[in-house]
């Protein structure tokens, strides 16, 4: 690889890094986990830069390693590995703790697909057609899993956390 | 709550979640690019393995028509290593080194260990066995690791010792780094030519260029105080970068050796495996101290054939 390639990798992490990094956080639930599968995926990208580059979107590209490394990295470490699904200690800012702690502990309770799902659609976008794609799911099972999870995640929040949901429904 | 409503509800949830979250992306482009060369490396060795098992197969099948014998491979006993291809062409002559991110660990020797097999295995194309070390005080405030593995060069010669030894809170003595003698050499200078320039004059025994130290120069590099010699025993070189941290006390030591052993006569290669530059650019890695990035942790924790040298000694 010349030194023009990985300039251009350079600038396409510099634009996307971040953005990746919190899906990762989003889908993984624990920021050092976050690290390693963020990492892992740009590792992936940089191995196939030439195609990478070339291909008509870069950031669907990477978005698909992402998910897929996700998938392939939780069924790894169930079988080796007990994951430690915790965010950092460390409060970011601007973030209520008990908001961000209630997400992340009802989004443990969903399936890695689901969790996929949820995270493609809210977070990322995607579109119905675009989140079955990613995750070679019919449209079908992506409507069904998109509002079973939702649901799921709205009745333990809205049960769990009643001041959290009224403040918000205030604000 | 409307499918809309409950769209911008949970996305605005999850950018509560992640809000101000971030990496270094410096470290995580060294680390993909580090990570992503190992991904090739391996997608071109199971090509290469895939056309050696057809290849074997047809050999085999030669064999035993012709009634001949096989060979045993001279294998290394413990883990074996490729390193990342130079994509330059004629070889690997770079000396940029990256190294993991992710949450600092407690050094330990397998950590260690696991970290000069990484490094060593940027730098050159080669295997590494009888891999050991010793050290790490989960306890204590001033830890000191010590790794070792022997490293066979893909381009010949036996395998010989490469050491590190991580140093926290080492005490030199007064005046230690203060002014050291030796030699600075720029670049096409040597001691030999006697084109470098004399600086110091303390002599001390540590950081300094003493009597029985060959091809000697001493720098600041960074704020560091870099030692690099040689110690010769007749064709024997050990060969030592050894490197201090005056703010933080750290010393980091790499050595390399053309011996079947450091410190002894037997001769087994021309040259050591590694030069002074590779060794510097391991010491000089702004990685060392009293943690080490977890991957390598992990990766010392999966060494199958690791020597614990502490568990002999007790």
């Amino acid at each position: 690889m010349g030194h023009a390639d990985e300039t251009t990798f350079e600038s396409f992490v510099a634009s996307t890094g971040n953005q990746t990094f919190r899906t990762a956080l989003l889908l993984c639930g624990d920021w050092h986990l976050a690290e390693d599968l963020t990492q892992s995926t740009y590792a992936k990208v940089f191995a196939s830069w030439t195609k990478v580059r070339r291909a008509d979107n870069p950031p669907a590209y990477l978005r698909t390693v992402l998910v897929n490394t996700y998938l392939s990295h939780r069924r790894l470490r169930r079988s080796s590995e007990t994951p430690s699904a915790t965010l950092p200690d460390t409060a970011l800012p601007g973030t209520d703790p008990s908001t961000r702690l209630a997400l992340v502990e009802v989004l443990r309770t969903l399936s890695r697909t689901d969790r996929a799902v949820l995270v493609l659609r809210y977070w990322e976008d995607r579109s119905v057609a675009q989140t079955a794609h990613d995750l070679g799911l019919s449209e079908g099972a992506v409507r069904t899993r998109t509002t079973r999870a939702a649901q799921r995640l709205r009745a333990v929040l809205d049960a769990d956390f009643p001041d959290v949901v009224a403040d918000r429904a205030r604000a | 709550m409307s499918t809309h409503e409950t769209h911008d509800d949970l996305r605005a949830r999850f950018a509560e979640v992640v809000d101000g979250a971030s990496l270094d992306l410096d470290h995580l482009v060294d680390g993909s690019r580090r990570d992503g060369r190992r991904i090739r490396t391996r997608r071109r060795l199971t090509a290469v393995a895939a056309c050696a098992a057809v290849a074997a197969v047809v050999v085999a099948a030669g064999s035993a028509l012709t009634g001949g014998g096989g060979s045993t491979a001279d294998a290394p006993y413990a883990t074996s290593t490729t390193a990342t291809p130079d994509p330059s062409p004629g070889g690997r002559t770079t000396t940029e080194l990256v190294y993991p991110v992710g949450r600092p660990e407690p050094i330990t020797g397998r950590s260690t260990a696991a970290a000069l097999l990484d490094l060593v295995g940027q730098l050159q194309d080669g295997t590494a066995s009888g891999i050991g070390g010793q050290g790490g005080d989960p306890a204590g405030a001033a830890v000191e690791t010590y790794a070792v593995l022997r490293w066979k060069s893909a381009t010949g010669g036996a395998a010989t010792p490469v050491m590190i030894n991580v140093q926290n809170g080492f005490d030199p003595g007064p005046d230690q780094s203060a002014d050291p003698k030796g030699y600075a050499c720029a670049e096409g200078q040597s001691v030999a030519a006697g084109t470098c320039t004399v600086v110091g004059g303390s002599g001390k025994p540590f950081f300094s260029c003493r009597d029985d130290r060959v091809e000697c120069t001493v720098t600041r590099q960074d704020g560091l105080l870099v030692v690099a010699y040689e110690e010769h025993r007749g064709g024997a070189v050990d060969r030592h970068v050894d490197v201090f941290h005056p703010d933080t006390g750290l010393r980091v030591t790499v050595a390399s050796t053309n011996a079947s052993e450091f410190e002894t006569r037997d001769r087994v290669r021309a040259e050591p495996p590694l030069t002074s530059a590779e060794l510097r650019a391991v010491a000089t890695l702004d990685v060392w101290g009293e943690t080490l990035p977890r991957l390598w942790q992990r990766r010392g924790d999966e060494l199958a054939a690791y020597h614990d040298y502490d568990a002999v000694g007790r």
